[in-house]
């Protein structure tokens, strides 16, 4: 177990495509489970290779503990990665790939044996260790390459969006146990996930990338919360946060032409971006004082809730509602903004205000 | 629940009209017998006394052929000399395919494209424009009359579309298996011999067996490099008796001979085949 540590990673794949990871520094506490989350080709499975030794950075250092382990082979970095693919050895068995990393550090047979049937027995594999991995169902192939990581001990997990190729059930299933087991076993844990929810619902912090840059990093709360730019705002929440273009005046903000909304008053004149929650937004089927009226594009009723899409010029604003409130198209409701729920960004650079 | 009671109809296959299935089948069987009359020729004459221009079978069934090849014309050593020539440069071939094709699969190394493509050029020459330039070259390397240089020099030729074959193999494996034993702690080598060599066993048997069926068949380099009687392996012996327009029936014998290693090769690799790409692709 130990922190890891990025300072100002760069690299490239292509000169012409330009850097695909820029000036990338991060700092994992020992023990933490860290996810970098962004859209695909940000960089994050880049980052998490090079963290992993197989990809060379262009410059920078990785350190793990004191160790800076740029220098060394994959191999003799003391790691586990578990691959989007998994990467079982199709060829051996479940146990013989649970034994494999153990018998290449030559430890004795009880220690493997002892090793291998804790980890068969902590993810319910006792069963299927005669099995090849083209016997197993996917949830169970993917409980076998936690499993070759976990036997390791290793100093870091890294993990490559390691829930994607489960059905849906099962990801969500398998988030609360892969975060019980980094609990349990207090390894420091990167993973890389272009799932929102998934990242929300694992992490100790987020590091929410674009375009090879953390755009912003911390606490799922805060980063729900807060988010340091429009980018992040768009990416997190499911729905994500509306942004609409609105225009500072003399005692607030107006968006949508006509809407009203109340703003601290230090701000310059000029355009602005609003961010709203979709559950921050309030939304009545009757006309009520001082609130707005929009029509409705559709409603997406989820059991639980319903999702309201509004027009707003040419694009859309969500309004999560309750489940019975089910407006029909191009009907006209009111809305109106919880006080404290506004965001606002820079119109131009797109950063928190 | 009552439905689960209801037994399920018959499966149904798609029904062919049965003209279009005639049709197909005598297509096919037109094809089989082009291909397959010269095969049947030489079979049927090998044990034949006195075959006429066209035999179905012979009269009465002899080895006599085969007696008249093993005792006067010592064929057995012939065929001693082509295993051993054959055995030898398909192994030989196939470790060295192996490696290369997993150097240009695998490592990254400054203008690999370029040694891609120059295995892909000396796949495309044509032997024969080599010819005095490969007998030169025996002739100062006291490689003439020596089987080590007809192994060499045949090894040499089959080598680069072996390569090519086993990189072939070798791309076919998703890479992040030999990145996951990395992680596990394997040198690049030794990820190759536990993970992707057994998992390419398909593959090597293909490429034995194809450098076997070449080296057992090339005539060229055993006629520029063996001048010796006695190191004469069995293309060249087939090739005398054929140019000779001796004996027919023992000409054919020699054939049957000349065949069924190769024969044997392909009923032998066909059902290794089946049976570990079964096992591959479900591993995979």
């Amino acid at each position: 177990m130990a922190p890891v540590n990025l300072q100002h990673l760069w690299k490239s794949y292509d000169e012409k495509q330009g850097p695909i990871v820029r000036n990338l520094s991060l700092h994992i506490a020992d023990g933490e489970l860290i996810s970098l989350l962004g859209p695909s080709g940000c960089g994050k499975t880049t980052t998490l290779r090079m963290i992993a030794g197989l990809e060379f950075p262009d410059a920078g250092e990785i350190f793990i503990g004191d160790q800076n382990v740029v220098p060394l082979a994959a191999k003799d970095r003391d790691i586990a990665l578990v691959f989007q693919q998994y990467a079982l050895y199709p060829h051996m068995t479940v146990r013989e790939n649970l034994e494999y990393p153990l018998k290449i550090q030559k430890l004795t047979r009880e220690e493997i044996d002892r090793r291998v049937n804790d980890a068969a027995k902590l993810l319910g594999l006792t069963g299927k260790m005669d099995r090849k991995p083209g016997e197993l169902s996917g949830g169970e192939q993917q409980r076998v390459a936690l499993g070759r990581a976990i036997v390791r001990r290793p100093k870091v997990f890294l993990m490559d969006e390691p829930l994607s190729n489960l059905d849906a059930i099962l990801r969500v299933q398998m988030r609360s146990h892969l975060k019980a087991l980094q609990r349990e076993t207090g390894v420091t844990t990167v993973i890389v996930t272009h799932d929102q929810s998934e990242a929300m619902s694992m992490s100790d912090r987020i590091a929410v990338m674009n375009q090879g840059i953390i755009q912003q990093i911390g606490d799922p709360d805060h980063i729900y919360q807060h988010p340091a730019n429009t980018f992040v705002a768009g990416f997190i929440g499911d729905p994500p946060m509306n942004l609409m273009p609105g225009e500072r005046t003399g005692d607030g903000i107006v968006v949508d032409g006509s809407w009203r909304i109340h703003a601290p008053a230090d701000l310059p004149p000029g355009p602005i971006t609003v961010g709203a929650r979709p559950e921050n937004i309030r939304l009545s089927l009757t006309e009520r004082e001082d609130w707005h009226p929009m029509t409705v594009y559709i409603s997406e009723p989820q059991g639980s809730e319903t999702i309201v899409n509004l027009r707003l010029g040419e694009e859309f604003i969500r309004v999560v509602t309750e489940p019975e409130i089910r407006p029909g198209p191009n009907e006209t409701v009111w809305v109106n903004l919880e006080r404290g729920a506004l965001r606002l960004f820079d119109a131009t650079t797109g950063q928190a205000i | 629940m009552s439905e689960l009671q209801v037994a399920p109809p018959p499966i149904r296959k798609q029904a062919y009209s049965s003209r279009t299935r005639w049709l197909t089948n005598l297509g096919l069987l037109l094809v089989i017998l082009f291909f397959a009359l010269p095969f049947l020729w030489i079979v049927a004459a090998a044990f034949d006394n006195d075959a006429g221009k066209f035999v179905p079978w012979p009269n009465e069934p002899t080895l006599d052929n085969f007696r008249y090849l093993f005792d006067e014309r010592d064929v057995a050593h012939a065929l001693r000399n082509s295993l051993l020539v054959s055995i030898s440069a398909m192994t030989i071939a196939t470790v060295l395919a192996s490696l290369a094709g997993f150097a240009l699969s695998r490592l990254r190394f400054r203008y690999k494209i370029y040694a891609v493509y120059a295995v892909l050029l000396l796949y495309a020459i044509p032997i024969a424009a080599t010819m005095v330039a490969i007998y030169d070259l025996a002739d100062r390397l006291d490689l003439i009359d020596t089987f080590y240089g007809l192994i060499l020099a045949q090894t040499a030729m089959i080598l680069p579309f072996l390569i090519w074959l086993m990189k072939g193999f070798f791309d076919g494996l998703p890479r992040y298996l030999d990145e996951a034993a990395a992680i596990d702690g394997r040198s690049t080598w030794r990820a190759w011999w536990d993970i992707l060599m057994p998992l390419s066993k398909t593959g090597l048997a293909i490429t034995a067996g194809f450098a076997f069926t070449a080296a057992w068949s090339e005539v060229l380099l055993v006629i520029i490099m063996i001048t010796q009687q006695d190191k004469a392996t069995l293309p060249l012996q087939f090739f005398f008796a054929a140019e000779g327009r001796g004996n027919a029936e023992v000409t054919a014998a020699l054939g049957v001979l000349y065949l069924a290693p190769v024969v044997l090769l392909f009923l032998f690799l066909r059902r290794w085949m089946v049976r570990s790409l079964i096992s591959s692709t479900r591993g995979l």
